[in-house]
């Protein structure tokens, strides 16, 4: 376990986006939260009796709020993805690229543990990392009725969070830890380029029916949550890790 | 009853290992084996089988024959092994991005074995800071840096692979020296690899030439000026005995060196002057 919790640390300490980019999220969001806090200065101002319409403003400024807050949280969303689709692609080919792969594999670790730990930072540090910056963020956007909002957010955003997870978020992971691995020159396009392919077979010769199931839908956000899917999802996402650690294995 | 057993087991038990690419064969049944006690050297040129062979006991390649490292098939149980050796792939591989402390750390967070006092300790006499970015250290530094972490490791046996590889002569002095002082004793072993001989000569207990995938000659130091001797003449030279015939020549512009394998040194030295030939003679006599 302290083995393991050594690994994800220095997966932290060596892909600074993982902590930079929610750091940069969190400083947008405050710079929003000032532009509706010179607004609100505006209606603290006395209004004349009759023209009162406090009540109609404050619903206004709290729809506006409400909905700087679901942008908010779905830009952290997104923003957050791309840094673990990213750091997913540059872990392993980083390692061989600076050699210190070398280095890693004359230490008492397995393949298996290190491979993991990378799956682990990307599939949970990093949706953790969603919920903790959303509820952040939202406390920064409504103060104490933040409590309110994030008891009845959180349990959907679980949901969510976790359907994307496991529909969409692994399989991809997945096939990007094995690009890393496998890529001898740019683990991106790799993992780009193949699953284009695959669509353009695919819509050429499948009509489609392989890349709306299996490809796109990954991206896109799968619509509908079939257990079909997820369960050819994880034997695509087990596959990737077991090629994965397989390869590492025989690389020197 | 335990340590006895572990004390009588070689550290590498290598037994008829072959290796083919294709066509090509990497190893051709090499069999040795290293027990405590021991620096060895695993000299041949480039592509004769000495990385190959390396992989092998590192549980990096397959292979065909018998390989033990600490009695264990290190295929299987690399991982585990590594707790009982320590190993230098490259000098050049330490991650740039951690600062030395944080590289001690780690180190003592995922190896059972390493001790970062002792480290802190091999690393005091150096300008390395603990705070100081690996990628900011010299070559040099960095390869002391590297030692330094091995060296805290407590394991019997150490591998090195090419590990003075571009190093300039103090450098190459100091890793030399911090082996047989920091390291070294008479429970441990050491198999280094090079295809610069003169490089690690001095340090070696015992030698082993590899070439095109097959051992030719494994000799210990202390054999080697008994069986081996040079013999420096000016002129040509004629033997009475035609048993005794020189396994190598060499015309050189003042005088020529031959090299003779179990002649006695006697014998020779009415011919001229006899010296103990250079692991570089032996090793161009005996792959010619």
């Amino acid at each position: 376990m302290t083995v393991f919790i050594a690994l994800l640390k220095r997966e932290i300490s060596e892909h600074k986006s993982l902590w930079r980019v929610p750091l940069i999220l969190l400083g947008m969001a405050l710079l929003v939260k000032m532009s509706f806090a010179f607004g609100n200065l505006s209606i603290d101002f006395d209004v004349p009796d009759g023209f009162n319409i406090e009540s109609t403003v404050d619903s206004w400024l709290a729809t506006a709020i409400g909905k700087a807050l679901s942008v908010m949280n779905y830009i952290v969303m997104i923003v957050m993805f791309l840094v673990a689709i990213f750091y997913a692609l540059s872990s392993l080919y980083d390692e061989r690229k600076d050699q210190s792969v070398l280095f890693w594999r004359s230490l008492p670790i397995s393949d298996t543990q290190t491979v993991l730990a990378k799956l682990t930072v990307a599939t949970v540090l990093v949706p953790l990392t969603i919920l903790v910056l959303q509820s952040v963020i939202a406390m920064v956007f409504l103060g104490l009725q933040g409590f309110d909002y994030l008891s009845s957010y959180l349990v959907s955003a679980l949901s969510q969070l976790g359907k994307v997870l496991l529909w969409s978020m692994l399989p991809t992971i997945a096939w990007c830890l094995l690009c890393s691995q496998v890529a001898n020159k740019n683990p991106f396009l790799l993992a780009l380029v193949s699953p284009v392919l695959v669509i353009l077979m695919d819509w050429l010769f499948l009509n489609g029916v392989l890349a709306d199931t299996v490809v796109i839908n990954r991206l896109t956000g799968v619509d509908s949550y079939t257990l079909t899917v997820l369960v050819i999802g994880l034997i695509f996402s087990v596959s990737c890790l077991v090629f994965t650690v397989a390869r590492r294995g025989e690389r020197v | 009853m335990q340590e006895i057993t572990s004390n009588s087991q070689p550290f590498v038990d290598v037994n008829n290992v072959s290796k083919h690419f294709g066509a090509t064969t990497a190893l051709d049944n090499v069999s040795f084996s290293i027990g405590p006690g021991e620096i060895v050297g695993l000299i041949g040129p480039n592509g004769a089988g000495k990385s190959t062979l390396l992989k092998a006991m590192m549980g990096l390649l397959k292979f065909s024959g018998g390989l033990s490292v600490f009695g264990r098939n290190p295929m299987a149980n690399r991982a585990e092994l590594l707790t009982k050796m320590s190993y230098i792939a490259d000098v050049a591989s330490l991650p740039g991005w951690m600062t030395v402390g944080e590289l001690l750390k780690f180190m003592a967070d995922v190896h059972p074995q390493f001790n970062i006092e002792r480290s802190k300790t091999l690393l005091k006499d150096t300008p390395i800071q603990q705070s100081s970015k690996i990628e900011a250290l010299s070559k040099g530094m960095k390869t002391r840096l590297h030692l330094s972490v091995i060296l805290a490791i407590n394991t019997d046996f150490l591998v090195l692979d090419e590990p003075t590889l571009g190093l300039d002569v103090l450098v190459r002095r100091d890793f030399q020296d911090r082996l047989v002082e920091d390291y070294f004793n008479q429970q441990r072993s050491i198999l280094i690899t090079t295809h610069q001989i003169d490089e690690i000569e001095s340090i070696l207990t015992r030698v082993l030439f590899i070439r095109d995938g097959a051992i030719t000659l494994d000799i210990n130091k202390a054999d080697l000026k008994i069986k081996f001797s040079k013999l420096l003449v000016s002129g040509s030279v004629v033997f009475g005995d035609p048993n005794i015939k020189p396994i190598y020549q060499r015309q050189l512009p003042d005088h020529t060196e031959l090299i003779f394998e179990g002649v006695d040194p006697a014998v020779l030295a009415e011919h001229g002057t006899v010296v103990s030939p250079s692991l570089e003679d032996l090793f161009v006599a005996t792959n010619s």
